[in-house]
């Protein structure tokens, strides 16, 4: 027995009874392990981070420990078994974010990173690699990240582990490697849901005994076309049709039990502080909820007369439930639960028994991905805005008329006239915003072109309807059809303010209308110290209502020199601070 | 800095709530310059700025900010401009329920040309809710027919955070434009 298989063994001997998820690619040198705990406990971490205003969606990053199970070599010479990187424990290495919302290292977050690892490595534990979140297009490293593995990770074992929100669908990660010396950064070979429901819940998932003790690890059967890859990796977001040799993910039933079990979380970010303080002890000494403070909420309540009501409705967490908080003549806006003044316990009572059976609702599994049924015979269906959009985009709006039903909604659109009806309002999408299992289908052609009075029907300028699908469509995300690397400029004012003149994106809007050159998403999120978010749904909207241009290679610019505040520059500061404008 | 002095230029046609804007935001009471309105057929009012309006905001340096609102009539057109001289910017005001009232932009958009781009303006459309059918589209275009790229923002001039929302917005242009200008890119 070579020393190198003793080690393996007495590792696994000495693994803990976790389940851990196996990252393990055919043919390649390097598997790596990540404990479910760890991987709920970093993907948690990461999504506070992208939903906290403080961190106003930056990105944030740092360093993994573990141990490394060298390769274990079989007596023709030949690797066997690649060596396994154990991922343990991590630690959060604090960026400055100087050059934006991004995790780029200065030198001195480079100095701090070093600490951590000096203090970690003195107490025998081993840096195998780092991490990050992702806030951008794709799952692919930057030349910042290839350049941090060169300096302080050139291990062979050492890993990359880049992990990306739950905006718009399933937490996604994606594992980097050393290959004979170079990383593979474009694209990792096997991206994989991170966490350990989405692990756990699939019939596709089964468990594999570990070899010598009670350590479980918990894999994928290989799927028939994935060369060897023991997880299915998540279809990508800009396949409109299922690729045909993948079947389709069919998740078990979830326990009754489970989701009568799922507990009210509140939030009650978007209500007035003296309501929102008596309504807290109401909701917790009636209805056994327990107000958060943080992202974990699963029900959100908002006055939509609350200044901030706009915003925190766009960054709510996608799947939580919405109560507004209404006057008596309000509307009820679709897709949430209207909670009258006044506020007596035995009103709220009964609208939390409902949102309790909502929550219960919507704690089931949503499906994997869009029913679609073939085009020219059915419908075409739909169970996101973001699946509509895209469709919209490549083949709906070639001229000819069509009614989409959005959630019982109905839409005529008329995209050769620029027109659209209905008796609802597009500004409606935003509470299905981050939706996927909504029932949306598509089918030709729309009746005739005129208003019909009788019905409350009158005919509307189709940018209206495109603008607020296109902003709520990614949820944070650009549309396939964009790239945070190309550039854009507006070539008019987009219909962002027409009805409410949210500040923020007037001052997007403002920014790129008089820049007069091209800018990259990050560009002005740098600019504008705007939630890259915001800027992505902004720019989402702009593209489908057709008032972005867009070039993927930008024109040369000089960039600007660092000079001393314009005394205009204070004024307008001064001007500002007046009138309360922030 | 103190007792500089600033201004901001409130234009637009006759009816389309520059007194009212300036108003609305003015820390003292606007001085105006009214006579009895002899062209009722144009807007239903009893009296209309023949001068010029006069609003003032003072900073917490003690400079003030001078806002100034233009007589609507094209008749006043030397007025404009010797209004527009050194101003900070410029906002807009189009009544919308008024049919001709993209040809009436337009002519504030040629009238204010030189301002608009060494400075900035902000398209303020007014009266929205009797019109609420009628879409901005031809104010996109006379703007896009300039190669400009304006604010065009819905606001009611009696409610003072529409106008503060036109002025952020006027200021945010202006910064923007400041910017470009120094990057060497105007």
């Amino acid at each position: 027995m070579t020393p190198s298989i003793l080690r393996v063994t007495q590792s696994e001997t000495e693994a803990p009874d976790t389940p851990d998820y196996l990252w393990k690619v055919a043919g390649k040198p390097v598997c790596v392990r990540i404990p479910f705990t760890l991987m709920d406990r970093l993907g948690d971490e990461v999504e506070e981070s992208f939903g906290s205003l403080n961190s106003r969606g930056s990105e944030l990053g740092g360093v993994l420990f573990g141990r490394v199970i060298p390769a274990r070599q079989s007596w023709t010479g030949t690797n066997s078994d690649p060596a396994t990187v154990c991922v343990e424990d991590y630690a959060v290495v604090a960026c400055d974010h100087t050059g934006g919302p991004l995790y780029q290292l200065s030198r001195a977050d480079l100095v701090r990173l070093d600490g951590v690892i000096a203090a970690r490595t003195a107490s025998g534990v081993q840096a195998v690699g780092f991490f990050r979140s992702h806030a951008r297009r794709g799952l692919s490293l930057g030349p910042e990240d290839v350049g941090l593995m060169r300096s302080r990770f050139r291990d062979p074992a050492s890993i990359a582990l880049l992990v990306r929100p739950s905006v718009p669908r399933t937490r996604t990660a994606a594992v980097f490697i050393w290959e004979d010396g170079r990383i593979q950064s474009e694209s990792s070979h096997l991206e994989f849901p991170f966490h350990s429901l989405a692990q756990t819940s699939g019939k596709l998932l089964h468990e594999v005994p570990a070899q010598g003790s009670g350590s479980r690890l918990v894999t994928a059967a290989p799927p028939a076309n994935a060369a060897g890859a023991q997880v299915v990796p998540i279809t990508s977001r800009m396949e409109l049709t299922p690729p045909p040799a993948a079947p389709p993910v069919e998740l078990p039933e979830e326990p009754a039990s489970t989701a009568a079990q799922e507990s009210l979380r509140i939030s009650l970010a978007g209500m007035m502080e003296k309501e929102a303080s008596a309504l807290a002890k109401v909701l917790v000494l009636h209805c056994r909820a327990t107000i958060v403070k943080d992202r974990s909420y699963n029900v959100l309540l908002v006055d939509t007369a609350t200044r901030d009501a706009t915003r925190i409705l766009r960054e709510r967490v996608a799947d939580a439930v919405i109560v507004i908080v209404s006057n008596g003549a309000d509307r009820e806006m679709p897709g949430t639960v209207t909670l009258r003044r006044p506020l007596a316990p035995e009103i709220v009572g009964d609208v939390f028994a409902e949102v309790s059976k909502l929550v219960a609702g919507r704690a089931a599994p949503l499906p994997p991905q869009a029913v679609r049924a073939p085009r020219g015979s059915k419908p075409l269906a739909f169970t996101s805005l973001y699946d509509l959009a895209a469709a919209y985009r490549t083949s709906l709006s070639k001229g000819e008329s069509f009614v989409v039903n959005i959630e019982e909604h109905r839409y005529s659109l008329y995209p050769g006239r620029h027109l659209f009806k209905s008796n609802y309002s597009p500004t409606e999408l935003r509470s299905l915003r981050g939706n996927m299992s909504l029932a949306i289908d598509v089918s030709r052609p729309a009746d005739a072109i005129s208003g019909d009075g009788s019905l409350g029907l009158s005919l509307q300028r189709l940018e209206e309807f495109l603008w607020h699908l296109g902003f709520n469509a990614g949820v944070g995300t650009l549309l396939p059809w964009m790239g945070d690397q190309h550039s854009y400029r507006l070539s008019r004012w987009p219909p962002v303010v027409r009805k409410d003149n949210d500040s923020t994106l007037v001052k997007l809007a403002t920014l790129m209308a008089m820049a007069r050159r091209t800018l990259r998403p990050d560009e002005l999120a740098q600019t504008t110290g705007i939630s890259p978010y915001i800027i992505a749904d902004f720019l989402n909207g702009c593209s489908l209502v057709g008032c972005l241009e867009e070039f993927t290679v930008p024109p040369e610019m000089a960039p600007a020199k660092a000079r001393p505040k314009h005394p205009l520059l204070k004024l307008l500061g001064r001007i500002r601070l007046k009138l309360g404008l922030t | 800095m103190f007792n500089q002095e600033h201004k901001i230029l409130f234009t637009g046609h006759m009816g389309a709530g520059k007194t009212t804007a300036i108003a609305a935001i003015s820390d003292i009471a606007p001085v105006r310059t009214e006579a009895v309105n002899t062209m009722q057929h144009v807007a239903a009012k009893m009296m209309t700025t023949v001068g010029l309006d006069y609003g003032e905001i003072t900073l917490d340096s003690g400079e003030h900010i001078r806002l100034y609102g233009t007589p609507g009539q094209s008749r006043f057109a030397a007025l404009w401009t010797i209004l527009a001289r050194g101003a900070l910017g410029a906002v807009i005001l189009l009544n919308h329920s008024l049919p001709d009232a993209t040809e009436r932009l337009e002519e504030f958009l040629d009238a204010f040309k030189g301002l608009i781009f060494e400075a900035g303006a902000v398209i303020g459309v007014t009266h929205t809710d009797l019109a609420p059918e009628i879409p901005f589209e031809p104010y996109y275009e006379a703007l896009e027919k300039r190669s400009m790229v304006l604010p065009v923002l819905a606001l009611d001039a009696r409610n003072r955070q529409d106008v503060l929302g036109a002025i952020d917005a006027l200021l945010s242009l202006v910064e923007a434009n400041w910017e470009e200008s120094a990057r060497g890119t105007v």
